[in-house]
């Protein structure tokens, strides 16, 4: 089996990408407009703006400005659901970070279902009839990035993190324009730039990827690189090129049959209540030292050109994979070591007894789909970066 | 220039050998298929792929409101809306396709005629005409590994009347998923496999090249020059596995991912003039064409073929092959590679052969210039370039 990919987001990127979204809508046939945004996003005027461009096109907008929480819950999605219904609206526009990005989702998962029950198994077979479109300003807290991928994770009334997956409430269009993007420091650039690379060769090296899905991979490093080699670039200048490269790895990475990685790092984010990049910064290293005889010879002779450096070609077969991957370690693991990052889960909080818990739990969840290679990858992993 | 660029393919690419015992049935249900139409062609009636499909349709418990196998090749339009009536009569919900790409395009073609509530498919010409309509789930299954219109957004349906192709371009084309089975192409002959895989070729090349390529679009479309260059030969050499295959048309679907985001250029104008006057097919044309205008195309693209070269020739020949040089060894070695393969299989004609003379070149001109492909090549051309490239390819010359 070779796999099974889909993306069903149309993704519009670059100048003037806001001023398209009328011509959507308009071929979407809708002409209620839901529009969603944090309150992060009406202070920086980037509300006001989207506004003022879909005001010039024949529509009536409902607006819902979310005084959003660290997390998504399902209070605010209930409640951002129910103006949505009683409006009457057809299509949902979502500005803001993840979080919003989150509530947004359920409630087009909500609309397609006809119900706020939202934790069944019945999304898999409900039909996709509400558009969603992203325009990311922010990510703030990575503990769970989905633009561009049918997930999204919402606390329960009980404040237990669920998860919800399907293709109904995947977006539909994900737009990102230079003048959303709200500004950040270049320690927070430098995290996304370690997500960006960090999930992408990740996706590469889990096993039974998807071909369409290292795509994304590949387009993420192209659009990162700058960032990764030349140490002249002012991180600040680029924050939609980093959103960008964001989003296509986070397609590949979820786009990864079973990616093992992910859960490890979402259990301990989640069991720990740690920011999901915090742990991810901190095991990637050792993951990619672990997983890197996993690429297959094609992708690792694509890296080598990647890394631009002729020297890698004259390496027998067997070095080459530690070779590159190694340019990657490397960088990354300077980046963090400059953002003052903890390198072993013991500083996190994590003890051996959490382990032990851990990888049962991850095991459970992986098994029987996952490998032996894949269950002994999940207890190196901890154990060493314990 | 501004700055932007925008990507979206939503098919649901489904791959492996035998995927269609395991998720055709399954593929329908969850869109909420209850009765499907059919449609294929001779060949694949002959030749057992309409059976495969049928059978798994059959033992998911999914009705088939009708089957239609008498498509033409390059499909036209009264066929569209035969089928389309046909569609209407029996109260189907759905349609499955398998075939080549005539097949193909013309599943897509009654598709939107449904979703429009159109009668006739000239209505509906043209690029991005098109709204979106009500919802009408479709899978294709292609039995080749070039053409991509598995995946992609682009009909082109002859129209008779007028002796010529129109084209429609609308996300609205694209189907909800695509399956792609060795199973159904096992038995291809070998000249089919060398222009399919040729066509496949230029249409993840030119996606590359093309004035609207991105960063998506550019690596899907190397993914697939790199698979296409390691399994070819070892398809064409036969044999009861069909990996070989299966990669091929796995990279056809990726080539046409590629080309269906950032269109097309006038490799693909000139073998439509070329297939219309000749009556052949598409592919099998572009083996000799695409070397040739990619020739021509050198001085805006050299940069692209130079990276390109990696992704086609074996790393170290790659290695050893001087930067400015390499540009000009990326189309002599595909004119090269074409031609050696070529004379590898018995009885396989040139396009001199089938028919292509100085008589024709001035009416597959006027036809090549008329194609939209020529707005987004890289380089601007014009009937001169156009006959000389044919005149080239009539006396062997690159
Ligand atoms: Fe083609």
């Amino acid at each position: 089996m070779s796999g099974q990919f889909c993306n069903k987001a149309k993704i519009m990127v670059g100048d003037e990408a806001l001023e398209r979204i009328s011509f959507e809508i308009y071929n979407c046939n809708c002409t209620r407009i839901f529009i969603i945004v944090d309150t992060q996003s009406v202070s920086t005027g980037a509300s006001k703006m989207l506004e003022r461009i879909i005001n010039y096109t024949d529509v009536t907008v409902t607006y819902v400005k979310l005084r959003v929480k660290k997390y998504a819950t399902i209070d605010d999605a209930v409640l951002a659901h129910k103006i949505f219904r009683d409006s009457k609206c057809e299509f949902i526009i979502c500005l803001g970070g993840d979080v919003v990005t989150n509530i947004a989702m359920a409630v087009k998962l909500m609309a397609n279902l006809g119900s706020t029950n939202i934790f069944g198994s019945s999304n898999y077979v409900a039909e996709d009839k509400i558009p969603l479109m992203l325009v990311p300003t922010n990510v703030n807290n990575f503990n769970n990035v989905n633009f561009g991928v049918g997930r999204a994770v919402i606390f329960d009334e009980n404040n237990v993190s669920r998860t919800l997956t399907g293709r109904t409430l995947a977006p539909n269009h994900i737009v990102i324009d230079k003048r959303m993007i709200i500004k950040v420091k270049n320690y927070v650039q430098d995290i996304r730039v370690v997500m960006a690379v960090g999930m992408s060769l990740i996706a590469l090296m889990e096993e039974e990827t998807p071909l369409s899905a290292k795509v994304f991979s590949f387009a993420a490093l192209d659009i990162a690189r700058d960032q990764l080699f030349d140490e002249k670039v002012n991180l600040k200048k680029y924050p939609d090129k980093i959103i960008n490269a964001i989003v296509n790895a986070n397609i590949a990475y979820s786009g990864s049959y079973l990616n093992v990685f992910a859960e490890v790092v979402a259990n301990i984010a989640e069991r720990k209540n740690l920011q999901y990049y915090h742990v991810f910064a901190c095991m990637i290293d050792r993951q990619l030292a672990i997983a890197a005889n996993r690429l297959d010879d094609v992708d690792v002779s694509t890296l080598g050109i990647y890394i631009g450096d002729e020297g890698f070609f004259c390496l027998p077969n067997n070095e080459r994979r530690i070779y590159v991957i190694g340019v990657f370690r490397c960088i990354l693991s300077k980046i963090n070591q400059n953002l003052g990052l903890t390198k072993t889960l013991t500083e996190l909080g994590v003890t051996p007894d959490d382990a032990e818990s851990i990888i049962n739990e991850v095991v459970a969840q992986i098994s029987p789909r996952a490998s032996e290679t894949q269950i002994a990858n999940v207890k190196e992993l901890i154990n060493y970066t314990l | 220039m501004k700055d932007y660029f925008e990507f979206y393919n939503p098919v649901s690419l489904i791959a492996g050998q035998k995927c269609v015992q395991s998720h055709l049935a399954a593929e329908l249900k969850l869109l909420g298929c209850k009765r499907v139409i059919v449609l294929s062609d001779n060949y694949c009636n002959d030749n057992g792929q309409l059976k495969i499909v049928r059978d798994n349709i059959n033992a998911g418990g999914i009705n088939i409101g009708g089957v239609y196998i008498d498509i033409p090749f390059n499909g036209n339009l009264v066929v569209v809306k035969r089928i389309a009536d046909l569609c209407r009569i029996n109260s189907c919900d759905s349609i499955v396709a398998v075939g080549g790409s005539s097949v193909l395009e013309t599943a897509k073609c009654v598709k939107i005629v449904l979703t429009q509530n159109a009668h006739n498919l000239d209505e509906l010409q043209g690029y991005d005409t098109v709204r979106s309509g009500y919802k009408m789930p479709m899978i294709l299954l292609p039995v080749m590994c070039g053409s991509g219109s598995e995946v992609s957004n682009v009909s082109v349906i002859r129209d008779r009347i007028h002796n010529n192709k129109i084209e429609i371009v609308t996300s609205e084309l694209f189907p909800n998923a695509s399956l792609i089975d060795s199973q159904l192409i096992a038995n291809l002959s070998k000249d089919r496999v060398l222009d399919s895989a040729f066509d496949a070729l230029a249409n993840a090349i030119e996606s590359v090249c093309c004035l609207q390529h991105n960063p998506i679009s550019t690596r899907y479309a190397y993914m697939a020059i790199m698979i296409i260059r390691d399994n070819l030969e070892k398809a064409l050499k036969g044999g009861k596995n069909t990996i070989n295959l299966q990669k091929l048309m796995e990279a056809a679907s990726l080539a046409g991912v590629a080309q269906s985001s950032s269109m097309l250029g006038s490799v693909h104008s000139i073998c439509h003039g070329i297939s219309i006057i000749l009556d052949v097919n598409h592919a099998t044309a572009v083996g000799e064409v695409l070397p040739r205008v990619l020739k021509y195309n050198i001085e805006s693209s050299k940069e692209m073929y130079g990276k390109m070269l990696f992704y086609i020739l074996p790393e170290s020949e790659y290695v050893s092959t001087p930067k400015e040089k390499r540009a000009e060894v990326f189309y002599t070695f595909l004119h090269d590679w074409y031609m050696q393969l070529k004379r590898g299989i018995k009885d396989m004609k040139t396009l001199a052969e089938h028919g292509l003379s100085v008589d024709n070149i001035d009416e597959i001109t006027g036809k090549a210039l008329m194609d939209g492909a020529n707005l987004t090549n890289p380089r601007h051309i014009d009937d001169n370039a156009i006959k000389l490239i044919l005149t080239n390819i009539l006396e062997g010359k690159l």
